[in-house]
């Protein structure tokens, strides 16, 4: 496997090949971490062509001898930082109406499964969280990033990051045992 | 990165990452995003008036010369003979 460091000097001369080698060693990270963040696939699909978008446009200012993860990991976050502030501001009232609207009818089954499923419990119990403490959540347990690294992507203090880490981790804590009957021990690995 | 030389994680924490990571790579990646992006690349060129540019990446995307401007018409919107025209 060619390596970032020769894959952006690549790209720097043009070579649409590299970038794309690039996009297939990170579009996993980039994407799971927009969909931890928005919990929106298509948003998501979307964001992740954004991220490389950038990345061409701005190729000549990336340092080839420096990782390219935090870059890449600043650039997902702001993206989907931008993405979930706007739509809670214009789309939230229109969801919040339906919500009211349709608060009594009842659940058909497949609903009541829906609901039941306890992804979509994790799902909302993410979803809970403020985008702040989401962001830092999200590259703590999903990106197993260290808090001093999670500082310097999101050009925070680290005790920020810290602060924004325990009241998350408590949060979605209360909001997986409130939830539902998941037991976060019996969940095996399979991240790859 | 590598994050546990420099914050070693508890128990829960560790539990509660493989909990999460364990979530989010049920989701699967969406495809042809590779070739969204680089028709996009292409798309981008052009709309910066750098046809030949343009012309060259869609040359590299696809080796065969009759590939190269269906892509570039495709990525840009344009008919095939007036790719071929302009370049």
């Amino acid at each position: 496997m060619i390596d970032d460091r020769n894959l952006i000097i690549q790209t720097q001369k043009g070579n649409l090949h590299a970038l794309g080698l690039l996009y297939d060693h990170h579009k996993a990270m980039v994407y799971r971490t927009a969909l931890a963040i928005t919990g929106d696939p298509d948003a998501s699909a979307d964001l992740l062509q954004d991220a490389f978008l950038r990345l061409h446009r701005f190729i000549d200012r990336i340092d080839p001898n420096r990782p390219l993860e935090p870059w890449l990991y600043r650039i997902t976050t702001n993206l989907a930082y931008t993405l979930v502030k706007r739509r809670n501001r214009w789309i939230k009232p229109f969801e919040d109406i339906a919500e009211w609207l349709s608060n009594g009818k009842r659940q058909s089954p497949d609903q009541q499964a829906e609901d039941n499923d306890e992804w979509l419990i994790v799902k909302k119990a993410i979803a809970s969280l403020s985008v702040e403490q989401r962001i830092v959540v999200v590259l703590f347990y999903i990106n197993d990033l260290s808090i001093l690294e999670i500082s310097d992507i999101l050009m925070i203090p680290v005790g920020t990051v810290k602060s924004r880490l325990y009241y998350g981790r408590q949060a979605l804590k209360q909001y997986i045992d409130s939830e539902g009957e998941i037991n976060i021990r019996e969940v095996h690995y399979e991240f790859t | 990165m590598n994050s546990h030389s420099s914050h070693p994680r508890g128990k829960e924490d560790i539990l509660m990452g493989r909990f999460l990571k364990n979530w989010i790579s049920r989701e699967h990646l969406p495809n042809n995003g590779k070739e969204r992006l680089l028709n996009a690349v292409a798309k981008q060129a052009i709309h910066q008036n750098s046809r030949l540019s343009a012309f060259h990446l869609s040359t590299q995307h696809n080796p065969s010369l009759d590939i190269a401007f269906m892509t570039l018409a495709r990525a840009t919107g344009y008919s095939l003979q007036t790719c071929i025209s302009i370049l």
